[in-house]
């Protein structure tokens, strides 16, 4: 695991945590982290998340309320969720991988960020589970490297 | 740590010392005899008077040593009866009474017991529901396919780097403004970007909301401007190919 990678969790979890002051202190004290560490550690924690949400069937409709749910929950977000990107990364963590391509890590980095916020805080998950999930997240990481 | 015959022999010094002060107490028994037949043969019958009185304080003193010497002697015989008693669990024994075999103490008294300074280690907490669905096997052909196109997403913006803070505190932006509890009926909002305000403020020190929407049409900004440079990436690739 790189230091920038662990930096980067370190980010990650904070918000996750709902600790946002936390997470953008920490983001303007690292020093800039490349996205092959950045964007593939939010990538697999994504991966995992959608995972663990969609677990129990993930046909089309479930897809596309889940993604309705989100925009509406981040309506007020500042760029807008773009409503097809969205879908397409959910899509492709559930194996419609192709649909990845043309998204940017700079587009694809704070949507997935904020599914997986969405995920985690509809879950309940506690902080040792937030934990476990980034733990996995950069294992799988570390496996794609 | 003292003994049965320590006590014993200490006592018996202590007998001895008051016999020799006995002894030596008749040295001035014999002087004050001696004093009261000088004072009667030089016809001073008061002061041979006076010289018995002396010898007769000198036997009562001997005679009151005569007790403590007993008194001793006993605590003697009680200490060797004492000795007769060892190893029978009996009452005042200055030894230690043999250790309980472990074999005949209860269960629950063979557990090994933390004591003071023993290093402490928490317990494990059981993990939760979620931890034992992420114990799976997640590193399957699915997941290295979505990790494929993850990596070449990654590699292909190498180039923005400059912009990651950038790009994180966007995410950190729209994650703080999620609202859990949308108004009844809220849409997502279109894919179109809001138009970017040029113009500077006015004010000399502009409320805290106004920073807070320049920051914000400054992140819009700068991902269009991400979006519009990447496009034109794509569309050189293509001239190329």
């Amino acid at each position: 695991m790189t230091d920038n990678r662990s930096n980067y969790r370190k980010i990650l979890e904070a918000s996750l945590r709902g600790d946002f002051d936390d997470a953008e202190r920490l983001n303007a004290e690292f020093s800039d982290i490349p996205f092959s560490d950045s964007a593939v550690l939010v990538g697999a924690v994504f991966y995992l998340a959608v995972k663990h949400r969609f677990s129990g069937g993930a046909d089309h409709a479930t897809v596309k309320a889940f993604i309705d749910e989100a925009l509406a929950e981040y309506a007020n977000a500042q760029p807008p969720i773009k409503p097809l990107t969205a879908e397409a990364l959910v899509r492709a963590a559930l194996g419609e991988t192709e649909l990845m391509q043309g998204i940017g890590a700079e587009e694809a980095v704070p949507v997935q960020m904020s599914l997986v916020y969405k995920i985690v805080a509809d879950a309940e998950l506690s902080h040792a589970d937030i934990s476990a999930l980034l733990d996995k997240g950069e294992k799988l990481a570390t496996s794609w490297s | 740590m003292a003994s049965i015959d320590e006590f014993i022999t200490s006592v018996q010094s202590n007998i001895e010392a008051l016999k020799q002060a006995q002894t030596s107490m008749d040295g001035a028994k014999q002087q004050a005899e001696e004093l009261s037949s000088q004072f009667q043969s030089l016809g001073a019958e008061s002061m041979a008077t006076g010289a018995q009185s002396l010898k007769q304080g000198v036997e009562e003193a001997q005679s009151g040593v005569v007790p403590v010497i007993t008194q001793l002697e006993q605590l003697i015989t009680q200490a060797q009866g004492l000795k007769s008693l060892r190893g029978t669990g009996g009452v005042g024994t200055h030894n230690r009474p043999p250790p309980t075999p472990l074999d005949a103490a209860p269960a629950a008294l063979k557990e090994p017991v933390a004591q003071v300074g023993d290093p402490v280690t928490a317990p494990e907490p059981k993990p939760s529901a979620f931890q034992q669905e992420l114990d799976g096997p997640d590193e399957d052909a699915a997941s290295d396919k979505f990790g494929r196109f993850t990596q070449a997403m990654a590699s292909g913006a190498d180039d923005l780097s400059q912009y990651a803070k950038q790009i994180t505190d966007n995410a950190l932006a729209a994650m703080r403004s999620r609202d859990p509890n949308p108004p009844t009926g809220a849409t997502h909002t279109s894919a179109t970007p809001p138009q970017p305000v040029i113009s500077a403020p006015a004010a000399k020190d502009p409320p805290v909301a106004d920073v807070v929407s320049t920051g914000v049409m400054l992140g819009a900004v700068t991902l269009t401007y991400l979006h519009n440079v990447r496009e034109r990436r794509r569309e050189r690739k293509r001239s190329d190919g």
